[in-house]
């Protein structure tokens, strides 16, 4: 589902924000090219190493005791790419060094990939310590299920770059049912950090995350099962013949003297 | 390219990079760090930067990775060189643009060679941008090439 996909990647981004050494670079699903040609006139954020958060495939097995119970969201990779390429680094005119800032090294090879380790070690710190965003990030999903780490580095196709590409599957807690979802819950906890600091997000969060109902209702039981309306009724859920009148029990009578009829008709 | 046209090609690159030609300056670099044993100088070559092309960081097309670098890189083609000792090194003249305008070209200099980890600037372009020597080619016809990446 979609609900979870969001928290775990705008909780990621805004719980690694400043806390690693490309600072505020961190970039939500961006899939348009980061452009670091030298034309002179264009430097922006993308001159500086970046780290860029995205939600992959997900897939939810073990299915077999919630038949349509499609609010799961099962296993989803959480992938957090980061690089560094030479142009991301300001040239000292004079002399023509380019110094990678934060750990002022010159830029080899060597310290592109230390960078990197240094990057990833703080991407791990970010996302497990105890800010409030970590703790959303950390509460969408139950466990990890499997970590993978993989590495580039070329000096073809007009620039010298590397990169890594940290993959984290992690168990997904199901996407609460409309109304469902309490005051204090995960969720409840996203939409209000959301409200809190990014108030652009607001209105589509109200959507993903409406109030809680006061009670939970039938409808909202059948909706988390993904049942039929004939499997509610069969299950007792709904009335069993839900168009004719409700009865109505109106004048409850205990009946007092009993007379206890015997098989053979004597009292 | 053969011999039979060589002194057409020498006539043809003469007359091309005339026209073609710009002042670039050699910044010698070390580990990424000044190399104060060679001195920095001006040459001429004939600069060709490619059209920026998006990538992703595997420098391909595919889907594994997401995250897309757009960079141009460029080529220098440099007429006038020689081969240095290591299989990286270019020997190249120096240009002196005197202030009455004259261009006093210096033959090789068995210092002022250009290795593979430099930078160059192109200092006649707006903005003057920096690229870096990925890698040099010397066994084309008539001139060197050196392949840049942006800096």
């Amino acid at each position: 589902m979609s609900l979870a996909r969001w928290a775990l990647r705008t909780a990621a981004v805004e719980a690694l924000k400043g806390q690693t050494l490309v600072g505020a670079n961190v970039l939500d699903s961006e899939f348009t090219a980061l452009s670091i040609h030298p034309d002179g006139s264009i430097i922006t954020d993308q001159k500086k190493p970046f780290i860029m958060v995205y939600t992959d495939d997900g897939k939810a097995g073990d299915r077999e005791n919630k038949p349509r119970d499609i609010w799961q969201n099962g296993v989803i990779d959480v992938v957090l790419e980061f690089g560094i390429a030479t142009p991301m680094m300001e040239v000292n005119e004079e002399t023509g060094e380019s110094f990678i800032t934060g750990i002022e090294l010159p830029v080899t090879d060597a310290a592109m990939e230390l960078t990197l380790d240094l990057i990833d070690r703080q991407i791990t710190a970010a996302l497990t310590g105890t800010s409030a965003w970590a703790d959303i990030w950390k509460d969408v999903s139950d466990h990890v299920v499997e970590i993978e780490r993989r590495r580039v580095a070329r000096a073809e196709n007009g620039v010298r770059i590397a990169g890594r590409q940290t993959r984290i599957a992690v168990m997904a807690k199901p996407d609460p049912v409309p109304g469902t979802a309490g005051a204090g819950s995960t969720w409840h906890r996203f939409r209000d950090a959301i409200d809190a600091n990014l108030p652009a997000l607001s209105a589509i969060a109200t959507q993903f995350i409406d109030d809680p109902t006061a009670d939970l209702s039938v409808d909202q039981i059948i909706a988390s099962r993904g049942m039929t309306t004939a499997a509610a009724e069969h299950l007792g859920m709904l009335p069993y013949h839900s168009t004719e009148p409700d009865s109505v029990i109106s004048d409850p009578q205990t009946e007092q003297d009993m007379t206890v009829v015997g098989q053979n008709g004597s009292e | 390219m053969v011999a039979r046209y060589e002194q057409y090609q020498t006539m043809a690159i003469e007359a091309v990079d005339a026209v073609m030609s710009e002042d670039i300056r050699h910044l010698p670099l070390i580990d990424g760090v000044k190399d104060t044993s060679r001195p920095q100088l001006v040459f001429s070559a004939v600069a060709r930067i490619g059209a920026a092309e998006s990538r992703n960081m595997q420098g391909g097309h595919s889907d594994e990775w997401s995250a897309r670098v757009s960079a141009s890189g460029g080529e220098l083609h440099v007429a006038h060189w020689r081969a240095g000792q290591g299989a990286d090194e270019l020997w190249v003249p120096a240009l002196d643009r005197g202030d009455n305008g004259d261009v006093t070209v210096s033959e090789p200099d068995t210092e002022l060679f250009i290795r593979k980890g430099d930078k160059v600037r192109l200092i006649d372009r707006p903005a003057q941008p920096f690229f870096e020597v990925l890698s040099i080619t010397r066994r084309r016809y008539g001139r060197a090439i050196l392949h840049l990446g942006d800096a």
